[in-house]
């Protein structure tokens, strides 16, 4: 498969010690490997410890590293947070994690005011390396406050790195350089993503760089930008076109911030058209930014306006299900908006 | 200097009108403020007077279409001048620019062209003619290109949206080129072995379609039975849409009462002659039951008043309206400053009203500004109705036939001239509370007359 491929390539050469596993089991066994790695790494967080975290995420690690290493915490993210801040500051790397996105903003404080800013205002001399795990995403049932994906509000925050993966692949590979960097790194997990995907996972030790996109499917004619749940849809309209003769370029930004301009640009050089794919609300979302940085930085590329494919400007996506499909673009919706950019 | 025939100010609110009839044709002499066309807006008809005298040059809005206010309809000409080249340029209003062509769908490219192609994805597929040199508006991409390559944009057939030059129809006039000048003397056999790869030359213009109307759908014709067909007319049509409207945005409820009138029977009668000899009006029960109505709408504000999203406009003035039948339909004119007026002056009113809007003559004014209205259906002998809320009006009171009814008074059966009043209101703003106490007031006042009309201007 292409995805394959393409994350063979980004990473160099895998061994052949590789096996396949599900999206959350790829964070599991991260979680693990970096956990015997580094033992300044604890998780902290609700219902994590004996019940394994309410996705099963963290199963098994209370029983292998012990409750001093894998605590549960009361209901309440400010603390997780700020306590993750003075742990960090004190030399530990803790990595609390968010249950659901929709509730980060209980914590904004600790990330935005403090993680994100230490290492800035103290001129280097503390770092507060932390690796916020958000559970997040649309496209389960989840209504108005189970669903949220809130990674804009943190990528108008320099100090953080906001990563999201999209296949087993990255994700574990991403977690890894994410416990091993000085910075707060807020990993976003789609919960969608969870158990429906399944990938390649080399049993040995890499990584995956932080602030590296990926060309995940090449082509000619036009760039789609997107990443996680928002780039399965993005492959799969891809592949409709190509029946086409339409024939995309897909690029799974992995990190959202910083993000990889380089990539964008050389991609728009080559096909002159974008769409950017995301998953939030239209304004001020991913999409904003990417797209004026297009206009901003490859303006002369340019031979049709930059798209947008998004949910609506409405809350969230909502609890009845033909509410909730029509909220989330799906393959159809994304396919039609590449068809619209190339036809211009 | 050639005068030009524009859609006025047709009055608040108003922002089109749909050109009736041309009273003039091309090439007639008008006088100045002689009608020349009728324009037919929300309800009303008015016939627009020619702003200078002349001769009709130019109709530019055809009849049956919609004009938008300040949109030129045509062109007077005054002696000794004939119509300027352009003159035809300005006269496409907001409403008169065609539909855009829809974009080109994207085909796979038929016989399985090279990968290098530029854009399989658009060769098959129908192409706009380019528009022609400065109002081409070239993308960043293309005129990079273009500069890079010492290129005219207007020697580049357009194959995008609405005939849009792109970046690849440049690189394909480019490779174009290339292939002519390569191949000397052989160039044309080459060309058209070119040419017949999708893709690699621009393909021959075809003329953009114009979205296709629903077709309408048709309706079965039950046997051999007759159906006759006629188009709805445009006071029809704005009926409609009015009765839609506030159906569709107000919360409809209605509560009625039974009203004794015999006393206000008995005081008409007795009055009705009189007034009519002195006054020339003929005295009929719709202006007691406006005071009644003012009076009311006093104590209870929220019936004369209208809502947006965010606020209640409570209206410190009382404008009733009144609907009359009339043969091309329902009209509601308007008696502004009900509570300014004695009940001679408003019989006076509704009389002219009446005729006026059955003989059409209504001004734009007559039919505005209504805060309430008034149905009446008794006329035709209804004992009971629920009228449509005159939107965005909250209340509409509907008066019936007076009959005689047995009613039972003191525990007797007694015969009384009843009357069934129907109060309409928007539940959204209104609480059933002070609509059933309004109507009841109204009733109170209808039943006891002389008590209140004394002291009534």
């Amino acid at each position: 498969m292409k995805m394959m491929e393409t994350a063979k390539s980004a990473t160099g050469a895998i061994g052949s010690d590789v096996k396949t596993m599900s999206y959350i089991e790829a964070i599991t066994e991260g979680l693990m490997e970096e956990m015997q790695r580094d033992e300044r790494i604890f998780l902290i967080g609700e219902d994590i410890a004996a019940y394994g975290g309410v996705f099963k995420a963290t199963r098994g690690l209370y029983e292998k590293f012990g409750p001093m290493r894998v605590i549960d915490s009361p209901i309440s993210e400010n603390f997780l947070v700020q306590g993750a801040v003075g742990a960090a500051i004190a030399g530990l790397i803790p990595s609390p994690e968010i249950q659901f996105d929709d509730f980060i903003s209980l914590a904004v404080d600790g990330i935005v005011e403090h993680a994100a800013k230490m290492r800035y205002r103290s001129g280097g001399m503390f770092t507060c390396p932390m690796v916020i795990r958000c559970c997040y995403g649309a496209a389960v049932g989840g209504g108005l406050f189970h669903s949220q994906a809130n990674q804009a509000w943190f990528m108008h925050c320099p100090g953080l790195v906001v990563v999201t993966p999209a296949t087993p692949y990255d994700a574990k590979g991403l977690l890894k350089s994410a416990f091993r960097g000085q910075n707060p790194v807020l990993y976003y997990e789609h919960k969608r993503l969870y158990r429906t995907i399944k990938g390649p996972v080399p049993t040995h030790d890499y990584t995956v760089p932080l602030g590296k996109a990926a060309v995940v499917r090449e082509g000619q004619h036009v760039t789609v930008i997107s990443y996680a749940l928002m780039l399965h849809r993005s492959l799969e309209a891809a592949e409709k076109l190509a029946a086409e003769g339409i024939d995309v370029e897909v690029i799974d930004l992995r990190t959202l911030l910083p993000y990889d301009k380089e990539t964008i640009l050389k991609s728009v050089e080559k096909t002159a058209r974008a769409v950017v794919v995301y998953e939030s609300s239209k304004t001020m979302g991913v999409g904003a930014e990417i797209g004026a940085m297009i206009a901003e930085d490859g303006f002369s590329f340019l031979d049709a306006p930059v798209r947008r494919v998004s949910p609506p400007d409405a809350p969230q996506e909502p609890f009845a299900p033909p509410l909730a499909e029509a909220y989330l673009p799906d393959a159809n919706r994304i396919a039609e908006a590449i068809r619209e950019t190339v036809a211009y | 200097m050639p005068v030009t025939i524009v859609v006025p100010q047709l009055g608040e609110s108003v922002v089109e009108g749909t050109v009736g009839k041309w009273l003039k044709k091309e090439g007639e002499s008008i006088a100045k403020d002689e009608p020349i066309v009728e324009i037919i807006t929300d309800k009303i008809n008015i016939e627009l007077p020619a702003p200078a005298a002349g001769t009709l040059g130019k109709i530019t809005v055809p009849e049956g279409t919609v004009a938008q206010v300040g949109q030129q309809l045509g062109v007077i000409l005054q002696q000794g001048e004939s119509l300027p080249a352009g003159a035809q340029a300005g006269a496409a209003g907001p409403q008169q620019s065609n539909a855009r062509p829809p974009a080109p769908p994207a085909q796979p490219s038929g016989g399985g062209a090279p990968a290098r192609e530029p854009a399989p994805a658009r060769a098959g597929a129908a192409v706009a003619e380019a528009p022609s040199g400065e109002d081409q508006r070239v993308s960043p991409a293309v005129r990079k290109l273009l500069k890079e390559h010492s290129l005219d944009v207007s020697g580049i057939r357009g194959s995008g949206m609405g005939g849009r030059v792109t970046r690849e129809d440049v690189l394909n006039h480019i490779e174009a080129g290339k292939v002519a000048a390569s191949a000397g003397a052989g160039a044309p056999a080459l060309q058209q072995a070119s040419g017949a790869a999708p893709g690699r030359t621009p393909v021959a213009p075809v003329a953009a379609k114009p979205l296709q109307p629903i077709p309408a759908p048709a309706f079965a014709q039950p046997g051999s039975r007759e159906e006759v067909v006629q188009p709805l007319s445009n006071v029809r049509k704005k009926i409609a849409e009015n009765m839609l409207r506030s159906r569709h945005s107000a919360a409809h409820c209605s509560t009625w009462d039974e009203v004794d009138m015999t006393a206000l029977v008995e005081m008409r009668a007795r009055l009705k002659e009189r007034i009519k000899t002195t006054y020339g009006v003929n005295l009929t029960y719709t202006p007691f039951i406006m005071k009644a109505v003012v009076r009311a709408l006093r104590e209870f504000p929220i019936l004369n008043a209208s809502m947006t999203e965010t606020e209640v406009h409570y209206k410190k003035y009382y404008n009733i309206g009144v609907a009359v039948h009339r043969e091309q339909g329902l009209i509601v004119p308007v008696v502004h400053d009900a509570d300014r007026k004695t009940l001679l002056q408003l019989a006076q009113e509704i009389e002219d009203l009446g005729s006026r809007a059955r003989a059409d003559k209504l001004t734009l004014n007559d039919i505005q500004g209504g805060t309430f209205t008034i149905t009446n259906a008794g006329m035709f002998g209804a004992t009971a109705s629920t009228p449509i809320i005159n939107y965005p009006e909250v209340g509409v009171l509907g008066v019936h036939l007076i009959q005689e009814r047995a009613v039972v008074r003191d525990h007797r059966i007694v015969i009384r001239l009843m009357m069934t009043l129907v109060l309409s209101f928007d539940h959204r703003l209104v609480d059933g509370t002070p609509a059933v106490q309004f109507l009841h007031r109204v009733k109170e006042l209808l039943e006891d007359p002389e008590s209140w009309l004394l002291d009534s201007i």
